[in-house]
């Protein structure tokens, strides 16, 4: 893919670099001209049309249009019928008189070839009439999109069911549809040189610090691409640190999640062509929060919270820590649950970080399988590797019986994780944390957390300190990373409070 | 808020990463890792004395492999057991250090003490001073500081290599006896802190073991604690049984799990109490130069059973219960008073720290003559004590002809 684009990039941008004088021309008043000039550039496009016609059998006008894009029975119904049929006789056909006969509020007037090609491109139809150097375009566009479905990445109980989709005035709609304030303000840029992809920089003016926003503002200025296919491109263009395993921009598929974030001082960036809606500046901890915790009851939801924090540490730990006191420390164990570890590992042929390291990968490698496959195999992916890793492995004494309890507690841990970006850091650093256990014993474990918190630390999200509130702390917005503050104590516009230089 | 995106940082720590954890993968042999498979793990360690004054260590080993379904079961120096989980490995030397050597040039595992839950020491073996073997079993980092001490009547190898049928092996046996306090409960630092102390003396359990069921091999049993062996300074000096040992546990405040049996006054048959705590308060007080010990006992307890025709509604009668249990605590603590001050001359029971904790001035000047001050402090007893329960029933139960008589 990599290779694919880099090279793509060059043979277009250098072309675009060839025309860019020629795009930048005036439209002519004489109508065959611009029409050559189209043809030019749409040269092989099977599904432009050019449709020719006289308004009042006497000028010469042109319809241009990309028929895969653009809603032709309206533009039938709407623009060709009042010119044939409606244009007063006694009056010369001028473009500024249109506007009385066609009944279309979403019209552009397009001045230059380049704008016209632009125009066509997103599937607006055009309209070119003899005599005028001026063209006009219609909102009349039409995109196959699908309706909006619950989101599946991320489903709740309770809690709305409208998720975003592929559509970026869609998923806008979805968001407007719940802030009915002129404060929600969308900053419209086009990226990709290429794709020129539509993409919304979405905030509430007054709650978001104007710092940030200006930052925001840069960063997605300054990208520097032919391709924007999906919200992961710019994720990983506007990110503060990049190689980090943590992500420090939240995707989620949800309006509401959207929304709550808006009104504690984040931005959105809404991407066109895929429901993946990028959030900034986030903590470690919204890492760890799901929407429906301020849905259901407050105990419930600090409950659960609380569940996650110690899941998510033991989807990171685990299998290091039960390598590190096996190996090391033996007593450290309970005497009855080592003498049951014993019996379990007697027969058992490899050390216990190379039986971890077969069952994790084992694991991973289910795991992945399993999501790429069609959905009707993926439950035999999963019967498969339960029979393998549980049953098989087990009773063949290759594999010890506390381990996979081990393992599948991991697995289980890293699911616990409500976002599917933040469950990856843990995924991975797993792995070298083990080899540290391994290799050290419980300081290696120590020293790999140490590593960790130490990156942790200088990480930042659009200048947040990844962190925050618990460090640098701050008691006020603590409650409700602790505990989920009750809907009154709510903390709201909680990022610029903890914003540091 | 500049985005690093270097990729030479990146490619330089990773590299490090990379490359150190190949060399830490390679140097394998360098690691300090013991798989739990590589483990002789010890869970009881007797301690002998042979006739030449050799050290005679014993340990119960663990045996890891999967047992259960085979009646056979595995015989590693334990054949016909009930349930051979565990195996006995003996070594001797001059010294305890270098019998624990020899031990584990006798095994193709490392020992590994981290689990030795229970010592025992051989009554030979402590009667000729059990220094050595404190100072050993504080030192050595693996062994547990926590692992409760006995002191067993035969050879402590006859204990250790019991297969008790109803627990895993006979060193859970005594980690659950101490847990259950059946005797005094006393780990290794508990001992040595008692030593070391201003008493210099300690009271441990004495174990015996429980004689095999008929056609059961004589190993197929456990140990029970039976009475208390008493120590002066580091040596085994005395063990004494019942009524003494409970006198003993009274004063020590560790007595618990007991019935006491109380026949009140003008009564031919008795009445068993069940106390629920048991407290023994030490006073010091020094007047005109006297030394005395306020000794306090409070018991309370209820009735498990009433053998007599009283009826434990009125009063009275529980007054006059309580009076004969009191007597009856009297005579059970009394001669233990008088065994240690008089005739052993040994503070068991904390009185030389009680002084120095609460008349510290006195005991500044005079705790060099403590060992003639000891024997002529008075011990003032006094004991309460108080029926608080009769159980579920009110009056006596099985009395021909009582239910007739409650219905008129």
């Amino acid at each position: 893919m990599n290779k694919y684009t880099l090279g793509k990039k060059k043979s277009l941008s250098s072309r675009s670099k060839e025309q860019n004088d020629k795009l930048s021309t005036p439209l002519s008043s004489d109508l065959s001209t611009n029409e050559q000039m189209l043809k030019a550039e749409f040269h092989n496009n099977a599904d432009v049309t050019f449709h020719p016609f006289q308004i009042n059998h006497q000028t010469d006008a042109l319809l241009v249009y990309l028929s895969t894009l653009c809603d032709t029975e309206q533009l039938d119904h709407l623009v060709l019928a009042p010119l044939l049929n409606r244009y007063p006789d006694n009056l010369p056909v001028h473009v500024s008189r249109l506007r009385n006969v066609i009944p279309l509020s979403k019209t552009q007037d397009i001045l230059s070839l380049h704008q016209a090609v632009t125009a066509i491109n997103i599937g607006l139809p055009l309209l070119l009439i003899d005599g005028s150097d001026t063209a006009v375009s219609y909102g009349l566009q039409k995109y196959e999109q699908r309706s909006i479905e619950e989101p599946s990445a991320e489903s709740t109980v309770r809690g709305p069911r409208d998720g975003f989709t592929e559509s970026i005035s869609v998923n806008i709609s979805l968001i407007r549809k719940r802030l009915k304030n002129h404060k929600l303000k969308l900053l419209n840029m086009e990226i990709g040189t290429v794709t020129k992809t539509n993409i919304g920089l979405v905030y509430l003016d007054g709650i978001m610090d104007p710092a940030i926003l200006e930052e925001a503002k840069r960063r997605l200025a300054s990208i520097e691409t032919d391709s924007i296919l999906e919200s992961s491109y710019v994720e990983e263009w506007i990110s503060d640190e990049p190689l980090s395993p943590f992500p420090q921009l939240l995707s989620t598929e949800r309006p509401d999640v959207v929304c709550a974030n808006l009104l504690e001082g984040r931005f959105a960036v809404i991407v066109d062509g895929t429901p993946f809606v990028l959030i900034a500046p986030i903590n470690l901890f919204s890492m760890l929060q799901s929407p429906e915790d301020y849905y259901q009851h407050i105990w419930m939801s600090t409950f659960v919270r609380w569940l996650r924090y110690v899941f998510f540490l033991l989807s990171l730990l685990l299998p290091s820590f039960y390598i590190a006191i096996t190996t090391y420390h033996q007593e450290m164990i309970p005497t009855v649950l080592l003498l049951s570890i014993a019996k379990a590992r007697e027969e058992i042929p490899f050390p216990a970080l190379v039986e971890a390291l077969i069952m994790e990968i084992a694991f991973e490698a289910l795991r992945e399988a399993g999501i790429r496959l069609p959905k009707q195999v993926g439950a035999a992916v999963s019967i498969v590797g339960a029979l393998i890793i549980g049953q098989a492995a087990t009773s063949a004494g290759i594999v010890s019986a506390p381990m996979v309890i081990v393992v599948a507690t991991t697995g289980i841990a890293s699911f616990m994780i409500p976002r599917y970006s933040a469950g990856i850091a843990s995924r991975l650093l797993r792995f070298p944390i083990m080899l540290l256990a391994g290799v050290l014993g419980l300081i290696g474990l120590m020293l790999g957390m140490i590593v960790l918190v130490i990156h942790l630390c200088a990480l930042r999200s659009f200048g947040i300190p990844y962190l925050s509130p618990l460090s640098p702390s701050s008691s006020k917005l603590l409650t409700d990373v602790l505990s989920r503050a009750p809907a009154w104590k709510t903390n709201r516009n909680k990022v610029g409070s903890t914003r540091r230089r | 808020m500049r985005i690093n995106r270097s990729p030479i940082r990146f490619i330089r720590i990773a590299s490090l990463f990379l490359s150190l954890s190949t060399a830490a993968m390679l140097l394998q042999g360098c690691w300090d890792r013991v798989e739990i498979n590589d483990l002789a793990i010890i869970l009881a360690t007797g301690i002998d004395v042979t006739d030449k004054q050799r050290v005679h260590i014993s340990v119960q080993i663990f045996i890891p492999r999967q047992s259960g379904s085979s009646s056979s079961g595995s015989n590693g120096g334990s054949a016909g057991s009930p349930s051979s989980v565990t195996m006995v490995q003996t070594a001797d030397g001059d010294n305890i250090a270098e019998a624990m050597n020899r031990l584990q040039r006798k095994l193709s595992r490392h020992v590994f003490w981290g689990h030795c839950e229970a010592i025992v020491i051989g009554k030979d073996a402590a009667s000729s001073g059990i220094r050595q073997y404190l100072d050993f079993l504080l030192r050595f980092p693996q062994i547990r500081e926590h692992a409760y001490v006995y002191v067993s009547e035969q050879h402590a190898v006859e204990t250790i290599a019991l297969l008790p049928p109803l627990e895993r092996s006979s060193a859970e046996v005594l980690r659950e006896m101490g847990n259950m306090k059946l005797g005094t409960k006393v780990t290794v630092l508990n001992l040595a802190e008692s030593i070391d102390g201003l008493s210099k003396s300690a009271v441990l359990s004495r174990l015996k073991i429980i004689p095999s069921a008929f056609g059961q091999s004589k190993y197929a049993t456990m140990p029970y604690v039976r009475g208390l062996a008493l120590f002066k300074n580091d040596r085994y000096i005395k063990s004494i049984a019942e009524p003494n040992s409970i006198g003993m546990l009274i004063m020590l405040n560790q007595l618990e799990n007991i019935v006491f049996t109380v026949k009140p006054e003008g009564e031919k048959t008795f009445i068993a109490i069940q106390p629920s705590n048991i407290t023994t308060d030490l006073t010091p007080k020094v007047v005109n130069g006297k030394w005395a010990m306020d000794i306090n006992v409070r018991m309370r307890g209820q009735v498990i059973l009433n053998s007599t025709n009283l009826s434990l509604l009125d009063s009275k009668n529980l007054k006059n219960i309580e009076a004969a249990w009191t007597e009856l605590i009297k005579g059970m603590v009394e001669p233990v008073l008088h065994l240690a001050q008089q005739e052993l001359k040994t503070d068991f029971f904390g009185y030389a720290l009680t002084f120095r904790r609460y008349q510290a001035k006195e005991w500044a000047k005079n705790k060099e003559n403590w060992e003639k001050i000891y024997p002529n402090v008075y011990s003032n007893l006094s004991i309460q004590t108080r029926i608080f329960g009769t159980g579920k029933s009110n009056d006596p139960q099985g009395i021909p002809g009582q239910a007739d008589k409650r219905n008129k």
